[in-house]
């Protein structure tokens, strides 16, 4: 090894704005700034307003409440500013002082309509597709009319694990090694095959999956505001799972934006500096990474099957085209490169092609509101037009709301990559089933 | 394993990728970088040597014939024409411009504080420069406070466009966006050509569209009748961000990988090979394995080099040794703009004739590591590396992906 340098930087968020050269070149990338003029952009939120905050006062900039917290900003910035971080912890205080919103109250709470809802999954199916409830829910709450909404699965993931666990006789001598999967609040509630599929890829490759309790990452109470809340969920993360991490068991999971925050949130936007939370954040892996990592190991197994031998609906949907991925903002956050496109590459037949676009537009809750919800769509244009032009029927994409509005905005069903993954394996998961 | 990571992602690490691809069109490419890269802060033409006086890359040879220790002596004599036909190959099929068919000569533009700069190698919009006549019309916009018009020579006006309700808030980036829009155009030109007096071209800030820019100049050229040119303007660059976006659409849809964020800290070494570089990423660092590594993050100003205030000047990723001087007091001229250029832009890294980084003892560091940009130190004697700013990166880019390659 040749020796680490350390990097002259000053670490914590709020005092990176130091760094700051006011070049503008995270205002040039901010995909915001260019859709609405609400939003003077990352530089003069950012590091510019941040020599006005008084960690004490509430903040003097009320138009930092448009950054979508895309992180864009974060990644172009050649000089270390940690800008979304910056205006996420803005946000918070301007959400305190504003006091409380029944809105983002209940846009933050996600994880628990994802698990009440889920025994009245067709009535609330029905209600979220009914125009007039959701006209209602514009005008009384300002939760936008148009955006997607997911559906409730009817069952959650997590029953569907306990009774399959239940069934399976477990042998006395079990010698696979062992990963945790953390699946996150969406698929728990509405995509439980997506975890279906995630089990059993590990599965064959030869690891024992275990499930143990978990929380919501509490990503949707930070991004609206809601600190201490948020910081109660990665808490109980942090204990539940850190453990796992120091004892070397990988931590994997389907979505990446939850992953990015136990990765790298609850330190550099919550606060929190204490062991669990590092020792978990070194230790959790997005579901690409760690099948790439394996990968990189010899240790994949790689018996896909090529496009010609998948499913007929999928088959019929790629057709001839090309797929294109979105590497949501999240995932690029994660700085482990695109581990999805490399896996996907192993496919035969299969071709994948990165878009350029920055953000799909939609950045969590964010184009749920719906004050927001024309700047989502608008960011997210060049994304869906490119889309659309390829004439691609089926898209790639990690992270679940960036994968509903791409398919509501471009019209092509926009999959996760595991379930390209498990189809080039054979794997199958009954979309509506509990077994 | 990648067949070839670039660290850095501007002129020479882009290029180096863009470069690679022809070279090898199968091989997996990666560039990572901390930040977008100086593209987008640079005028977007291409400086090989600003004082030739007779045919560039006749003189380029000379130049490194006189000084074989200048990264263009490194490169190879062959090298700096290969490139530059290879960019221009490129840039046709990026839509930028950027012809460079030899024999080059430099070209004559005009900059905002209205001087004159002789770059070899132009996208569309510094290229009507060419036709200014004898009375060009310089152009700003009433109310902006990046572009004063004036500064740039007489006769001027200041158009008022319909840009909301901030203009002064607005960067050259937001008005390239409307410059995008045909009916802003439209308007554009209508309101200069009530006032074009007999001008016989007209200068506009860098800002005539960002995704549609050949359109952008033509469609003015139509309606004004005259020559349009473009005058580069205070960062963000829109001519480089131009670039930057067709590139990185150009690399991607080649498969190259493209990290921009997350900065690379170390090389991890297995005997006289890098086996990789370790990435700070969110979490805990990330490894990427390489059969061969470019770095071209650049000199102080890109981030390949850092200093303090005792001094020292270190090479960032692998504590390469640098070439400085220690003495503060010798690092600037005493004109910010002296046309020799200041000693601290010539300090980097030492290379062999093979494009790899010298460590102390003055052998390679390792064997598959190269160095492509200006992070390679340039003699004190040579010209400015301003003069040489493009040319060297796109030379030094060539040459490192064609080594990087073909190593066993
Ligand atoms: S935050 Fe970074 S990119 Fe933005 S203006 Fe400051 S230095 Fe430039
Ligand atoms: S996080 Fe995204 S929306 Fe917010 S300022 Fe940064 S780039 Fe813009
Ligand atoms: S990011 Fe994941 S865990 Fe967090 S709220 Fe969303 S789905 Fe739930």
């Amino acid at each position: 090894m040749i020796e680490p340098r350390e990097l002259p930087y000053l670490q914590e968020t709020p005092f990176t704005a130091d760094h700051c050269l006011k070049c503008n070149i995270c205002t040039q990338a901010c995909p915001v700034v260019p859709v609405t003029d609400l939003f003077p952009g990352p530089k003069t939120v950012g590091p510019q307003a941040q020599r006005f905050r008084d960690p004490d006062l509430p903040s003097p900039d009320q138009s930092v409440d448009y950054c979508s917290g895309c992180g864009i900003c974060t990644l172009v910035c050649p000089h270390g500013v940690r800008v979304m971080e910056i205006n996420t912890q803005a946000k918070a205080k301007l959400a305190e002082a504003k006091g409380f919103s029944l809105r983002n109250w209940i846009l933050g709470h996600n994880a628990w309509w994802g698990v009440l809802g889920t025994p009245f999954a067709p009535l609330l199916n029905w209600a979220f597709r009914f125009k007039p409830f959701r006209w209602l829910a514009e005008k009384t709450l300002g939760i936008s009319a148009r955006a997607a909404f997911p559906t409730w699965a009817g069952y959650t993931f997590r029953s569907w694990w306990r009774k399959r666990e239940k069934k399976r006789a477990q042998p006395a001598e079990d010698a696979r090694p062992v990963v945790v999967y953390y699946h996150g609040c969406s698929t728990n509630s509405y995509e439980p095959r997506i975890g279906k599929l995630a089990v059993q890829i590990l599965e064959h490759n030869g690891f024992r999956v275990i499930v143990p309790p978990q929380a919501c990452c509490g990503l949707p109470l930070q991004s609206n505001g809601m600190f201490a809340e948020a910081r109660r969920f990665a808490r109980k993360n942090t204990s539940a799972l850190a453990d796992y991490a120091r004892r070397g068991i990988p931590i994997v999971g389907t979505a990446g934006s939850c992953i990015m925050a136990l990765k790298g949130d609850y330190e550099h936007i919550l606060g929190l500096h204490d062991d669990d939370t590092r020792a978990l954040a070194g230790g959790i892996y997005d579901i690409s990474e760690f099948l790439w990592g394996l990968h990189q190991q010899g240790k994949l197994k790689t018996d896909f099957r090529p496009v010609s031998a998948f499913p007929p609906e999928l088959r019929a949907l790629i057709g001839d085209s090309i797929v294109p991925y979105h590497a949501p903002c999240q995932l690029k956050a994660h700085g482990m490169g695109r581990p999805a496109l490399d896996l996907l590459d192993l496919i035969p037949e299969l071709r994948v092609v990165e878009m350029d676009a920055d953000c799909c537009g939609i950045a969590g809750t964010y184009g749920y509101k719906a004050e927001k919800r024309q700047i989502a769509e608008d960011v997210g244009a060049p994304l869906f037009r490119r889309i659309r032009e390829i004439g691609a029927r089926l898209a790639v994409c990690d992270t679940e709301t960036c994968r509903w509005h791409i398919a509501q905005m471009s019209g092509a069903r926009v999959v996760h990559p595991v379930e390209l993954l498990a189809s080039a394996y054979g794997i199958t998961a009954d979309e509506r089933a509990m077994i | 394993m990648d067949d070839l990571l670039i660290i850095g992602a501007g002129w020479a690490g882009l290029s180096a990728a863009a470069f690679a691809l022809h070279l090898k069109p199968k091989a997996k490419i990666r560039v990572i970088a901390q930040g977008i890269g100086s593209l987008v802060v640079t005028p977007g033409w291409l400086s090989l040597l600003d004082s030739a006086q007779g045919e560039v890359l006749a003189a380029v040879r000379d130049l490194a014939a006189r000084h074989p220790d200048h990264p263009y002596a490194l490169a190879g004599a062959e090298a700096l024409e290969r490139a530059v036909r290879l960019f221009a190959q490129i840039g046709a099929e990026i839509e930028l411009g950027y012809q460079a068919e030899p024999p080059l000569y430099n070209k004559r533009v005009f900059t905002a504080l209205g001087s004159l700069q002789t770059p070899a190698i132009l996208p569309y919009g510094y290229q009507g420069a060419a036709q200014a006549g004898e009375r060009p019309l310089f152009v700003g916009f009433e109310g902006w406070r990046d572009y004063y018009p004036s500064l740039s020579g007489e006769p001027h006006v200041l158009i008022a466009p319909p840009i909301g309700a901030r203009p002064w808030d607005l960067t050259p980036t937001d008005y390239a966006r409307h410059f995008d829009q045909p009916p802003f155009r439209a308007e554009v030109a209508r309101q200069v050509k009530a006032r074009l007096n007999g001008a016989t071209s007209v200068a506009f800030p860098a800002v005539l569209g960002l995704e549609h820019h050949a359109e952008t100049v033509q469609s003015l050229q139509d309606r004004l009748g005259v020559p349009v040119f473009e005058l580069p303007t205070l960062p963000p660059s829109v001519p480089g961000a131009r670039l930057y976006n067709k590139l990185r659409r150009y690399l991607l849809d080649r498969g190259v990988r493209l990290q921009i964020g997350h900065p690379v800290v170390r090389g991890v070494r297995e005997g006289k090979r890098l086996a990789g570089v370790e990435v700070a990423a969110a979490g805990k660092p990330q490894f990427f394995g390489a059969r061969a590594v470019i770095l071209a993050t650049g000199n102080l100003y890109g981030g390949g080099l850092f200093s303090d205030d005792s001094g020292r000047v270190w090479e960032g990723i692998f504590d390469l040794p640098v070439q400085h001087n220690s003495d503060r007091q010798t690092w600037f001229s005493a004109r910010m703009l002296a046309a020799e250029g200041h000693a601290v832009h010539r300090f980097g890294i030492r290379a062999d004739a093979q494009l790899k980084p010298l460590a102390a003892e003055g052998a390679p560091l390792a064997e598959n590591l190269f160095a492509a940009g200006h992070i390679l130190a340039q003699p004190s004697e040579s010209p400015s590396p301003f003069e040489t700013a493009e040319g060297v990166a796109l030379a030094t880019a060539y040459r490192a992906a064609q080594l990087a390659l073909t190593q066993p």
